[in-house]
């Protein structure tokens, strides 16, 4: 038997490969894996329920002259509620966006990356692209069904006040984003999922947790915190997601340093 | 073609690489022998742009890995079989470097054909065999239809039928005018497809030649002679400065001379032979006798 060895017809592009061909191709392997899947949709069952929950216990706090006393509102933000959910769901933000990186490291796929592209500044910036643009547009959702899902479990406690609303959403969507993107550079950095999954938490929870003082509202998670609830009494609210960028960039940074300087 | 000049690689002290000077060229099987860790992956893995090398240089087409302007039309390698996401599809993992590199979808399943994964290529990549890994990743290999493939270890887990056909996929990708550049530690493969060979071992060229004379300049060819008249013969052949080996009583092993001069020397001194027979070494032999030499240089330093 001989093999034939059928020609690839289509003549070559005139085009190189460029930023176009690195999108489809990390579209193409975004959309291809379960725990896509998987990650998003747990991502919509915690805030659904993250916002059920706590809607529930502060109309639960209601009742309670303990809590009454330690706040004293009979009212509530929706934003308010899908905001401190947001701290719960960016977990399942964090885990899908580190799989987009270290699933390649891990099983070696990103030798087969690399030879597809070798331009590793065009990998870095298309995987950040793809995982923050869909993390924004599923954060819209998330924020609308984190608000519907505190105003159902408030009960007539809500505040419901559409620019406020709207914020929040956008708020969520755009912190989950950069949570996102945050997550895409540390993996870029260290490259194996364990490493990554805890430094994002140290950054985003451990750090919030550890410090005391007002440092504490200049770590990610805490400025992003202050972003989504509109706390201003540190700064604006533009300057807490500005910080959350901040992070953003200098992950980022280590990751394009990494990724540029080590061998794949 | 691939073009090595000096390539080095280190690590901390240890050169893992060193010095590689060769060109690989096309309308030919090379394959690229060397003992485990001698530095064959590094190689193929500064050749591809993954590894960057501390000195020298390797060229694809004379150019650098990474300034190509559709990698996989022009390169097309398999380095790990087991190296695809374990939850995608085969055809989605083709699927994704097919558009990385503008590859139209249709290319996709005639690869799927000519490795034979047209069936199960909506099946997990990670519920793959060894094997259906390794034609997984020729498939990738041969996705860009490209001047130029590197296989590492490609026979790795195939079956026989497996086996047999890698080989003829080599024979034919070269015939086709193609370059490729096969590593293997199966010296017996070797023999059966590579018509060139690189040799190295602890990162040094060892060889660099037609798969032929690699055997008969690292082996010399060994004359053997039963005679029951063995000492006289053996003292004529040393007379003549040729080396002998005697194995037992009545057997010599004679290198460095041909069959011919040996029966003529007998003639002469009047001893019977009884057999006469040359014996030409295998690659297997060549290339232990190569890196024996090399491990023993090393170790010298």
């Amino acid at each position: 038997m001989t093999t034939a060895i059928n020609t690839l017809s289509s003549p070559l592009p005139k085009t190189s490969v460029n930023f176009k061909t690195a999108l489809a191709s990390e579209w193409t392997k975004f959309v291809s894996v379960r725990s896509t899947w998987w990650s998003t949709l747990s991502a919509f069952a915690l805030m659904a329920g993250g916002s059920l929950i706590l809607a529930m216990d502060f109309v639960g706090d209601l009742s309670e002259p303990q809590s009454v006393q330690d706040d004293p509102r009979t009212q509530i933000a929706v934003g308010e509620i899908a905001g401190d959910s947001t701290q719960l769901v960016q977990f399942a933000t964090v885990a899908l966006a580190m799989m987009v990186v270290t699933s390649e490291y891990s099983t070696g796929a990103i030798r087969n990356t690399l030879q597809a592209d070798p331009n590793r500044t065009r990998l870095l910036i298309a995987k950040t692209a793809i995982i923050g643009a869909v993390t924004f547009i599923s954060g819209i959702l998330l924020g609308l069904i984190g608000i519907l899902a505190a105003q159902a479990g408030l009960d007539g406690h809500g505040i419901w006040n559409t620019t406020d609303v709207t914020q929040a959403v956008f708020a969520i969507a755009t912190y989950l984003s950069l949570v996102s993107m945050m997550t895409v550079g540390i993996a870029m950095a260290l490259r194996s999922a364990v490493a990554t999954l805890s430094t994002t938490l140290m950054l985003l929870l451990g750090m919030m947790m550890l410090l005391n003082g007002e440092i504490v509202h200049y770590t990610p998670g805490m400025a992003g915190s202050n972003f989504i609830r509109d706390n201003t009494t540190y700064y604006s609210r533009p300057a807490g997601i500005v910080i959350v960028a901040v992070w953003t960039l200098v992950t980022l940074g280590a990751g394009y340093v990494v990724l540029k300087k080590r061998d794949a | 073609m691939i073009t090595l000049n000096r390539l080095t690689r280190r690590y901390g002290q240890k050169k893992v690489v060193d010095g590689l000077t060769f060109e690989i060229q096309s309308g030919k099987v090379t394959g690229f022998l060397g003992p485990n860790g001698a530095g064959k992956s590094t190689t193929l893995r500064m050749v591809l742009g993954l590894d960057k090398p501390t000195s020298g240089t390797a060229l694809v087409k004379g150019k650098h890995f990474a300034e190509l302007n559709h990698p996989l039309r022009e390169v097309g390698a398999l380095l790990d079989a087991k190296a695809a996401h374990p939850s995608r599809s085969a055809r989605n993992h083709l699927l994704a470097l097919a558009r990385g590199n503008s590859i139209p979808a249709t290319r996709v399943n005639q690869v799927l054909d000519i490795v034979g994964l047209h069936d199960v290529q909506h099946k997990r990549a990670g519920s793959f065999s060894l094997g259906m890994g390794q034609r997984l990743g020729i498939a990738a290999a041969l996705l860009g239809d490209p001047g130029i493939v590197i296989f590492d270890e490609p026979v790795n887990g195939l079956d026989p039928d497996g086996v047999r056909w890698v080989r003829e996929l080599m024979r034919s990708l070269a015939a086709e005018g193609r370059t490729v550049f096969v590593s293997s530690h199966l010296m017996s493969e070797m023999q059966l497809t590579a018509d060139h060979l690189i040799i190295i071992g602890r990162g040094r060229l060892l060889a660099d030649a037609p798969i032929g004379d690699v055997i008969a300049r690292n082996s010399l060819t060994t004359v053997v002679v039963r005679s029951p008249d063995s000492a006289k013969l053996h003292e004529a052949l040393l007379r003549h400065g040729i080396n002998v080996a005697p194995v037992n009583t009545g057997e010599l092993h004679i290198s460095g001379t041909s069959a011919e001069q040996v029966g003529d020397l007998a003639h002469e001194v009047g001893a019977r032979v009884h057999t006469l027979n040359t014996q030409s070494a295998s690659l297997e032999q060549a290339y232990v006798n190569l890196t024996a030499h090399s491990l023993e240089y090393g170790a010298l330093q």
